[in-house]
Parts: structure tokens; C-alpha cells; sequence
């Protein structure tokens, strides 16, 4: 009742150390996810919690606190992509900052976790984001589409293109994927 | 209800956002339809794969320690002091009194300046004339052999050193003036 109650009240200054701890580390991972490195990700969750106390008038309580948390982590992803293609082009990023998973140890080491997380990081922003949406965040396809601001049939087919990109940046052993894609098929 | 219809909600029948009789339609019609099963089948196959996937690679991941100390500083800033010139401006034009005080402090600091200015020269030159007077009659002499460069006097006859101008250092005579320096 009490986490109810939070999540559809603006948070306050005070209030910053029980948001860190209530949704840091969620944020942080989905940050990661969107833009590829440990250390950006760090930046943009201090500057998300940032901003959200300093708007937190603008918070209405029509979504949980954390979606609306969220959003400001992705408008700053966007900036902050925005920003990076001003300083370097895309390919001479790519050359000289590829893409490094995670260090894990051998027990724990995830061969498909790690491949898919590049291959993810090789989709465009906005077939990347529907997919950490979707599958990571589980959101369901309406809301997707109020919070990229695309029609349903937009987001299904962002899917449906980011699946198959995935499908085919996997090796061929892991054979997870499918060739169609639901909507794919729907649409014929 | 047909084939490519189911197919196209089958997202939103996951999500359970569909109308209570669409979503016993499509539910009924997958009872039914092999190819449609199928394609539910796959789509949740990739959702848990990619889910899997990406919790897995992610779940080591936690923010850093100095976050809340970085928020809470960028929340309240230090105030900035205040420029000690912009102030000094400021209040220069915030009244014409300054203005002319400033003005006449300034006119005063100009007329001090001018009047001391002459005072020093006489100094500097009677200085400097000494200077040139002492030159006259003194010669730098290389001593080769040593590898020293002494400073010598000349009273009448005799050569004296100049530094300590008690030692006399016997009796010579001085070159030519065209040729001031001559090892001894």
C-alpha cells in the first residue's frame, strides 16, 4: 500500500536515497541496455534522478513512478546519442569503441547472454529501445507506443524487424529464433 | 475469425489488452488453428529467450557508491560568491556621487603622479653621471693565465684594485685609448 502510495506521489529531495535504493540498479541496467556502456549508463541514472527531482511538479501520477523515471532515463539516452553522433561519426565510434560485454567468470559465463547483448547493441536506437521495452521492461504494446509516441502497428513492426536483425546477429547454433515473425506473418 | 487476424493481435492477447469477447475469440481459434499455436508458441520461445538473455548479462550490474553523494550536491549547489569588480561596478554607477568621487580620486591619484615625476630625475642623472665619471678612469684588464677578470684603478702612476682600492698593485702605464684592454 505504501509502495502504491509513493509510486503515484512527485518524489522530493529528501526522498532521493529511498529512489536510489527502490529503483537504481533497474535503471542502471536498462541503461545499459540502451546505450551499450557501464559508464555512460552510471552518468545518465545520476542525471535521471537528478532531473526527476527537479521536475518532480511535472509529475502527475498517471503512470507508476517508475515508468515515468524511466522516460526521463530514455530522453536522456536520446540526448546523449544525439550528442555522441556531434563529436564522431558512427564508424569510427564502432572502430574505436566496439561494443564490450560484461566480464563475467567462467561458471557464470553466458555464451548466448553476452551474444545477444551485442547484438543488440548493433540495432538502430529505436529497434533497440522497443526491444529493452518489450522484453526487458515487459511492457505491454500500448504503452510502448504512448511512451515512443508511434502507433501500435509502428511498434510491432519495430519488433518484428528488431527480432528478425537479432535472429540473424546470433550465431546460427543457438537456433532460438524463428524466421517469421508473428506479425510478419499477420500482415500477409 | 481467420488466420492473419489472430496473428495480428497476438501481442495484444499477450498482454491481455484485448476486449473480454476478441480475446475468447482468438482463444478459441488457437484451440483450433495448429499454424496460429505455433506462432504464439515461437513468439513466447523468443520473449523468454531474450528476457533470459538480457537479465542474465545485466544482473551484475549496480550503481555506484558516490551516486546519492552526487545528486544531493548537484540538489544544492554551493552558492557562487559574487565577482569582487562587478560589485565594485556596480556600485560605482549606482549613484552620481560615486561617479564624481570616483572621478575626482582619480583627477588627484594624475596630478600626484605628474608632480613627483620631475623630483626623480635630477637623481637618476647625478647617479648615472658618477657612473660615467668612474668609468673614465677605470679599465677591465683580461688576465688570460688566471682565467679571472680583475677591475683595476688608475691614480696618477700607480694601479690600484678597484674592488679593494688600497692594494696598490705597483707602478704602470695605461694603453693607448684606442686599445682600453691589454693583458698585463
Amino acid at each position: 500500500m505504501a509502495e502504491a502510495q509513493r509510486d503515484s506521489t512527485s518524489p522530493a529531495a529528501g526522498e532521493v536515497p529511498e529512489l536510489i535504493v527502490a529503483y537504481g540498479d533497474r535503471l542502471l541496467r536498462s541503461a545499459y541496455l540502451l546505450c551499450g556502456s557501464e559508464t555512460d549508463a552510471q552518468d545518465l541514472v545520476q542525471e535521471t534522478f537528478f532531473q526527476a527531482i527537479k521536475s518532480a511538479h511535472r509529475f502527475r501520477g498517471e503512470s507508476v513512478l517508475y515508468t515515468w523515471l524511466h522516460g526521463i532515463l530514455r530522453n536522456l539516452c536520446h540526448r546523449h546519442r544525439r550528442k555522441q553522433k556531434r563529436l564522431v561519426l558512427d564508424e569510427e565510434r564502432v572502430l574505436k569503441e566496439p561494443f564490450q560485454p560484461r566480464p563475467s567468470n567462467g561458471a557464470d559465463h553466458d555464451f548466448c547472454a553476452v551474444e545477444l547483448a551485442q547484438a543488440l547493441q548493433k540495432l538502430s536506437p529505436e529497434h533497440r529501445e522497443v526491444v529493452v521495452l518489450r522484453y526487458y521492461e515487459n511492457l505491454p504494446i500500448q504503452e510502448i507506443a504512448q511512451q515512443t509516441g508511434v502507433s501500435k502497428g509502428t511498434v510491432k513492426s519495430r519488433l518484428f524487424y528488431a527480432v528478425q536483425g537479432l535472429a540473424q546477429l546470433v550465431p546460427r547454433e543457438m537456433n532460438l529464433f524463428v524466421c517469421e515473425g508473428t506479425y510478419k506473418q499477420a500482415t500477409r | 475469425m481467420k488466420c492473419h487476424e489472430v496473428q495480428a493481435q497476438l501481442y495484444e492477447y499477450l498482454d491481455g489488452a484485448l476486449d473480454s469477447y476478441v480475446q475468447a475469440s482468438v482463444r478459441e481459434h488457437l484451440r483450433q488453428c495448429n499454424a496460429c499455436q505455433s506462432a504464439l508458441e515461437r513468439e513466447k520461445t523468443v520473449s523468454q529467450f531474450i528476457r533470459h538473455s538480457l537479465h542474465r548479462e545485466t544482473a551484475g550490474l549496480s550503481l555506484r557508491s558516490g551516486t546519492l553523494r552526487n545528486v544531493l550536491q548537484q540538489l544544492d549547489p554551493k552558492p557562487i560568491a559574487p565577482n569582487v569588480l562587478i560589485v565594485a561596478w556596480r556600485w560605482l554607477f549606482s549613484s552620481p556621487i560615486h561617479v564624481a568621487g570616483m572621478g575626482a580620486a582619480v583627477l588627484g591619484a594624475l596630478f600626484l603622479f605628474f608632480s613627483v615625476q620631475p623630483h626623480r630625475q635630477p637623481s637618476e642623472n647625478s647617479s648615472s653621471s658618477a657612473i660615467a665619471e668612474m668609468l673614465q678612469n677605470t679599465r677591465v684588464i683580461d688576465v688570460p693565465i688566471q682565467t679571472e677578470t680583475h677591475v683595476f684603478h688608475r691614480e696618477n702612476d700607480t694601479v690600484m684594485d678597484a674592488i679593494t682600492p688600497r692594494v696598490a698593485l705597483g707602478h704602470a702605464r695605461f694603453p693607448e685609448p684606442e686599445h682600453p684592454t691589454k693583458s698585463l
